[in-house]
């Protein structure tokens, strides 16, 4: 899992057998040293044959299928985030239990974290809090440029690592900035936390009210051992709590944070946002852009005042329309449509196709593979089972993971099946019928 | 993290869309046939495998309420690439094989799917889903190459107007081809400029293109189309003065540049109200609601509200087509 | 682009505008030579197919972006007029106006000149699948090849084969006959002599150690390059042998073709690319012949590798399904080194272990591979046969294994560096002709000539306690004629004093120039 966890994007880690981390991960409830000890090997059987290849297959598959089964129903989720790291950075974090260290393995994975997590909440910002010596530093203010995050995160690299980390101090900080974000975005903070103590100046527990006072949510990655304060943290803000057991499931915990989080219905503060969606243009003659007011060449022009700006996300400085690109927006769209999980089709109803749908790419033909080997594999055929179309299992991944789209429901003809399901949702809405009258 | 460099034996995959949206090709004021336009694009794709022996193509037809592959079909695969199919001497033969699927695939297409008129209202050809089978295709080939010596490219070539309703599918495409690395060329033979498109074109780094004469379009397609991966290096290529970065309402599948936005889920909506249709998250009475109706009442003045409206302002529009009178009825304030 | 690709295209750049415009009228030759361009030299004719007027020079500059743009322009642009496909006529490049018919209809598929090789009209009684004519290709071309390393397995190659092979310099006839001479060779001559196996067994020349280590493809083509030279010895039409040469790239693999519209040249080509495993015919003047993979894939540009016998390709051609591509994966690579200079060959094939017996030292053979050590003396003996480093390098790299790819660079360096090393070693001798003086009697003999010599400068090397100095060629004539100038001197000394009839002669000076 060592090698996993250098990789970022996910969809290429699957040469790797994640047997003995997947079984970990089920038994979460446990600790590690509760669990019967574990040999990867014994996880695999070998078939009648003796060959262990059949079962990897199926592992592997079952693998990849694990990671996408996931809930497809569209629920609230908060995309506009406002999210503070917090990153021990006390002496604790030299240990090397996690290799090649706590703090570099941090490191590495909270690069990828940032990269990820821009391209799945676009319009979101992160801070970055350091703490140690019984202090907290912010390393990076709220932005939602990925880079100055990046960078902030290199500076820190080789720093000194020592004394105790202070974690009312990291909290009260990030408070004390969140607390000026619009009502709208959702406010959070993620403790990574190396050390089991914590210098405190005041009360704990005066700011963990605060904190839910406030509508902020902490989450706790916890690297040495579950501590009281910490769980109870979280318990208190409706956060998330883990104790990162290896290399592989610290990642899994990291990246468990990525996804928009869905948002709780007591605390409804969400708005409608006026926006505008400006167009981008080349000047053949400079002329003063209306936020520096310097010559330019080009910007994008304001649907409302016509000013010229230079750089998007922004508000406009004339009429104050906040001004997106609406592909940035649309970037998270997946979230609010998932596709359909698939359903795997049985070896003995595969033998209405032969090809995958999207990709042409032949299916194994049921007549020719011995009914012993299709005990121990799968048909490798997946089915929508909206459209009824069959796909193999690296489109099936593909379609889940990075396409979004279901290309066996987009491209029927739209009188028989309804509408695609990306549209169903907003198809049950009266006001959908006034587009289709018009 | 994969190697983006290209090299000069880089092998190209090329995608081709093909709209064949018989309502827009047979219409009266089409400026080019589709069987004129057909031979144009055969040439390309020929031209295109003539480049290197390795060169692969992919050719899928976007029809309307229909998307399939034309080349490389599934009964090619199963025959192995050896077809029966006449030889003649006069042909390269890997030329044929592709010029005769695609002819018998579109002939098919336009025999076996005479969309009703009811289906031409509820939108126009499939782009998305072709986009979407394309992706696919472009994903395991190049698992199957795993060398990154495939460098693949995909080319729509459209004269539908934008469908509205595929907006999100179109996004979520780009956002696909962005992560690997794949251009998007669009070549909108005639008509209006595709937004959502040219969106693709501007976020994938691909080429926009909207010939002045579409009788020319070999011409274009050679010049602008062509060049592989390697060549664009080092060749000036066709660039976008102007994009338009409109998105469709998910209300009225409008195309708006001024919309309400969700703050939860992030949907475009064209005008307020009290609840979101995306993630039924209800709306506080706030200060910026005010704010909104003013503004709204703004932009309805040169928006206008109902469809119902004539356009007599559309400088080209075809006047059966709803989607693209839609399309034309916003305007920028400017306007 | 391999060196006798490039040598295709030098080849065909010197030739005469006329034959060029005799060749561009077959589509497939535009096509074939369309596919010998430079990525940029190929978009710059896409790009102008279609315009009428010829394009002006200095608009054809906007096209490229920046200074890297510019030199692509430039090299692409050079190669083009070479090959009299475009013109620069009046500041404005035209496009040859057969080559723009011709092209235009390959892209099309219009005209009627059947480049593209005329299909029987009846199927063939006698079946062929592509698995045969893998197996009869390689079977033909590795008898030549194994007729050049000397290994037993195989009858020896037609005549064809055999003149071919001296004329190339691949092979000599046994005297000391060094690496470029063969070119003069007369055919007939070298013929007879490989007919005449009292006159010596044919060896193998430097360049035919290097023609063993490229790959397939360039090895047929330097092979047909060959041909061409001698085509024109032997009358044929070097229009005709080049058009078919190109058309053969243009067939199918596994489909039979009509013989029957061929020139009476192609026809006799046929029997000659026959004896290479180029094409196939059941029986001479058959009707019909099938071009093999190496055939079909002459224009394609990459090297198609042969399935040559190894047993773990022939079950993957059999098991997989009989995809090109799928078998060109499989075969590519069989090697592996390792950091410690070993090496383990996967594969049976004799032929290969003989190539790689060139530079490894072989130690140990099992059913189904081969392991071995490079060495220094290993390295050497294959330097001193004429093969470069460079040429070790570039065999090992082409041929190695799929595991070995993965990583960058594909070989170690330590041992790639250390081969070079070795090379570099052995050009610390530097060989100059030169004499040898030796056994000068007198002392004042000796340096009398060493003074002499040292004036002109033409001393390499000298011993005063031996009495021995080495003269460069070029010194060679004036110190000789010095040095006999010395002896009749003393020649003359001696008959003097013969005639005063001294009784002790014991001391009778000898002088004696030894050249070496």
């Amino acid at each position: 899992m060592a090698t996993n966890g250098r990789r970022n994007v996910p969809e290429d880690d699957e040469d790797f057998i994640d047997v003995d981390d997947s079984s970990l991960q089920t038994n979460q409830a446990n600790y590690a040293w509760e669990e019967e000890y574990k040999r990867s090997w014994d996880v695999l059987q070998e078939d009648e044959h003796g060959s262990l290849a059949g079962v990897v297959n199926s592992l592997q598959q079952a693998a990849k299928r694990k990671r996408l089964l996931r809930d497809t129903d569209p629920i609230q989720r908060g995309i506009i985030r406002h999210l503070f790291i917090v990153i021990d950075l006390s002496g604790a974090m030299q240990e090397k239990d996690l290799r090649p260290s706590r703090l570099s393995l941090t490191f590495t994975y909270l690069e990828a974290f940032i990269a990820e997590f821009f391209d799945q909440n676009p319009i979101s910002q992160i801070g970055l809090i350091g703490t140690k010596d019984g202090l907290a530093e912010k390393l990076s203010d709220l932005s939602g440029n990925p880079t100055d995050h990046i960078r902030a995160l290199k500076l820190k690299k080789f720093q000194e690592l020592n004394g105790e980390p202070s974690l009312q101090n990291a909290l009260e900080l990030a408070r004390s900035s969140l607390i000026h974000v619009p009502a709208h975005g959702s406010r959070e903070i993620l403790v990574i936390m190396g050390s089991l103590t914590t210098t405190d100046p005041g009360n704990i527990h005066d700011t963990i009210a605060q904190l839910v006072k406030d509508n902020i949510r902490a989450s706790v990655i916890a690297l040495a051992a579950e501590v009281q304060v910490l769980k109870f943290l979280t318990l208190q803000t409706k956060g998330t709590f883990g104790v990162a057991m290896n290399e592989g499931h610290y990642r899994d915990l990291l990246f468990e944070v990525i996804p928009p989080t869905a948002v709780t219905t007591t605390k409804a503060a969400s708005n409608l946002v006026q926006m505008g969606f400006p167009s981008r243009s080349n000047e053949s003659a400079a002329t003063l852009c209306a936020c520096h007011n310097r010559l330019t060449l080009g910007g994008y022009i304001c649907p409302r005042c016509n000013s010229k700006l230079c750089d998007i996300p922004t508000e406009c400085d004339i009429c104050t329309l906040t001004l997106v690109s609406s592909p940035l927006l649309a970037r998270s769209y997946h979230h609010l449509f998932p596709v359909e999980n698939f359903v795997e089709v049985a070896w003995k109803d595969a033998t209405s196709t032969t090809a995958c749908f999207s990709c042409q790419k032949s299916f194994p033909n049921p007549h020719k593979i011995s009914p012993q080997l299709q005990a121990t594999t799968d048909a490798g055929r997946y089915q929508c089972k909206l459209c009824d179309k069959t796909f193999c299992a690296d489109c099936d991944l593909f379609i889940h993971d990075v396409l979004h789209n279901c290309p066996g429901c987009l491209s029927r003809p739209r009188k028989q099946g309804g509408m695609t399901p990306s549209l169903t949702q907003a198809a049950r809405l009266p006001s959908s019928k006034l587009g289709k009258t018009s | 993290m994969k190697d983006h460099s290209t090299t000069e034996d880089d092998s190209n995959l090329l995608v081709i869309v093909i709209d064949t949206n018989p309502f827009e090709w047979e219409h009266s004021s089409a400026p080019i046939k589709l069987n004129d336009a057909l031979q144009h694009i055969l040439t390309f794709m020929n031209a295109h495998l003539a480049g290197r022996h390795d060169n692969k193509l992919a050719v899928i037809a976007s029809h309307v309420g229909v998307s399939q592959f034309l080349y490389p079909t599934l009964n090619d695969h199963i025959l192995g690439s050896t077809q029966q199919t006449e030889k003649d001497a006069n042909v390269y033969q890997n030329f044929k094989v592709v010029n005769d699927a695609v002819l018998s695939g579109i002939r098919g297409l336009l025999e076996d799917h005479r969309p009703t008129l009811e289906e031409k209202d509820l939108g126009s050809s499939k782009i998305a889903a072709s986009l979407s089978l394309g992706l696919c295709y472009i994903n395991q080939a190049l698992k199957l190459d795993g060398m990154g010596h495939v460098k693949p490219r995909i080319l729509v070539l459209t004269v539908s107007p934008d469908s509205s309703s595929d907006y999100i599918p179109i996004m979520n495409c780009i956002f696909s081809a962005q992560k690997a690395n794949i251009p998007i060329d669009v070549c909108k033979i005639w008509g209006e400029d595709a937004v959502f498109l040219q969106q693709a074109a501007h976020i994938t780094e691909g080429i926009y293109m909207r010939p002045s004469d579409p009788a020319g379009l070999l011409q274009v397609l050679m010049f602008s189309f062509l060049p592989d991966m390697f060549s664009r290096n080092y060749l000036y290529l066709p660039g976008q003065d102007q994009v338009d970065f409109r998105a469709a309402c998910f209300c009225h599948k409008k195309i708006v540049d001024i919309g309400y936005v969700c703050s939860v889920c992030l949907s475009i909506f064209c005008s307020f109200s009290p609840v979101c249709s995306t993630c039924r998250t209800k709306f506080a009475f706030q200060p910026l609601l005010s704010q909104a109706r003013r503004l709204g009442a703004r932009t309805a003045a040169s928006n206008p509200g109902s469809p119902k409206t004539s356009t007599p302002g559309t400088p080209v529009g075809t006047p059966t087509n709803l989607t693209s009178s839609a399309t034309m009825a916003i305007s920028t304030p400017s306007q | 682009m391999s060196k006798f690709q490039t040598s295709i295209h030098e080849y065909l750049e010197t030739l005469p505008l006329q034959t060029f415009n005799r060749l561009y009228q077959k589509p497939a030759t535009c096509l074939a030579v369309f596919r010998l361009l430079p990525p940029l030299g190929k978009q710059i004719i896409m790009s102008s197919l279609y315009v009428d007027p010829p394009i002006a020079v200095s608009d054809m500059k906007l096209w490229f972006k920046g200074s890297a743009g510019e030199i692509k322009h430039t090299e692409a642009m050079q190669r083009l007029k070479a090959l009299h496909i475009f013109e620069e006529v009046r500041g404005k490049y035209a496009m040859n106006a057969t080559f723009l018919e011709q092209f235009r209809n390959a892209l099309t598929g219009g005209g009627n000149s059947q480049s593209f090789g005329l299909a029987t009209s009846t199927p063939d009684k006698y079946h062929v699948d592509i698995h045969f004519l893998d197996d009869y290709a390689t079977k033909q071309w590795e008898a030549i090849l194994h007729f050049m390393v000397g290994t037993t397995e195989g009858r020896p190659p037609c005549k064809g084969v055999l003149n071919l092979l001296g004329r190339s310099g691949l092979m000599t006839g046994g005297a000391d006959n060094g690496g470029g001479g063969g070119d003069q060779m007369d055919a007939r001559d070298f013929a007879s002599q490989m007919a005449r196996q009292d006159f010596g067994v044919p060896k193998i020349t430097h360049k035919g150690f290097q023609f063993l280590l490229q790959d397939i493809n360039t090895q047929v083509w330097a092979f047909l390059l060959q041909y061409l030279n001698m085509a024109e010895s032997l009358n044929m039409d070097l229009v005709e042998v080049l058009t078919f040469f190109f058309q053969l790239g243009s067939l199918e693999l596994g489909k039979d073709y009509s013989s029957e519209n061929l020139t009476p040249t192609q026809t006799h080509l046929l029997e000659d690319l026959k004896a290479y495993g180029i094409v196939y015919q059941r029986k001479r003047g058959s009707r019909r012949y099938y071009p093999t993979r190496l055939a079909t894939t002459l224009t394609s540009g990459t090297p198609v590798m042969l399935g040559s016998h190894t047993n773990a390709t022939k079950i993957a051609a059999a098991a997989a399904a009989k995809k090109a591509e799928e078998e060109e994966e499989d075969d590519h690579g069989f090697i592996v080194l390792e950091t410690n200079y070993r090496i383990y060959a996967y594969t049976d094939s004799p032929l290969q272990i003989a190539v790689l017996n060139l530079f490894v030292h072989l130690r140990d053979r099992f059913p189904n591979m081969v392991t071995g050590v490079v060495t220094r003396d290993s390295i050497r003996r294959a330097l001193s046969k004429g093969i470069t480093a460079d040429q070790i390098i570039t065999y090992l790299t082409a041929h190695a294994h799929a595991q070995m790819r993965k990583h960058s660079p594909i070989l170690p360096l330590t041992v790639v560096d250390q081969i070079r090393l070795w090379e570099i070693e052995k050009n610390r001798l530097r060989p100059v002709p030169s004499w040898l003086y030796s056994q000068f009697s007198r002392q004042q003999d000796f340096e009398s000539t060493l003074e002499y010599a040292s004036e002109l400068d033409v001393v390499l090397w000298s011993n005063q306690k031996r009495r021995m100095l080495c003269i460069t060629a070029e010194g060679h004539t004036a110190v000789g004629a010095y040095v006999r100038k010395l002896i009749s001197r003393h020649k003359e000394l001696q008959a003097q004093q013969a005639q005063q009839s001294s009784p002790h002669t014991h001391h009778s000076p000898h002088v004696s120039s030894v050249a070496s």
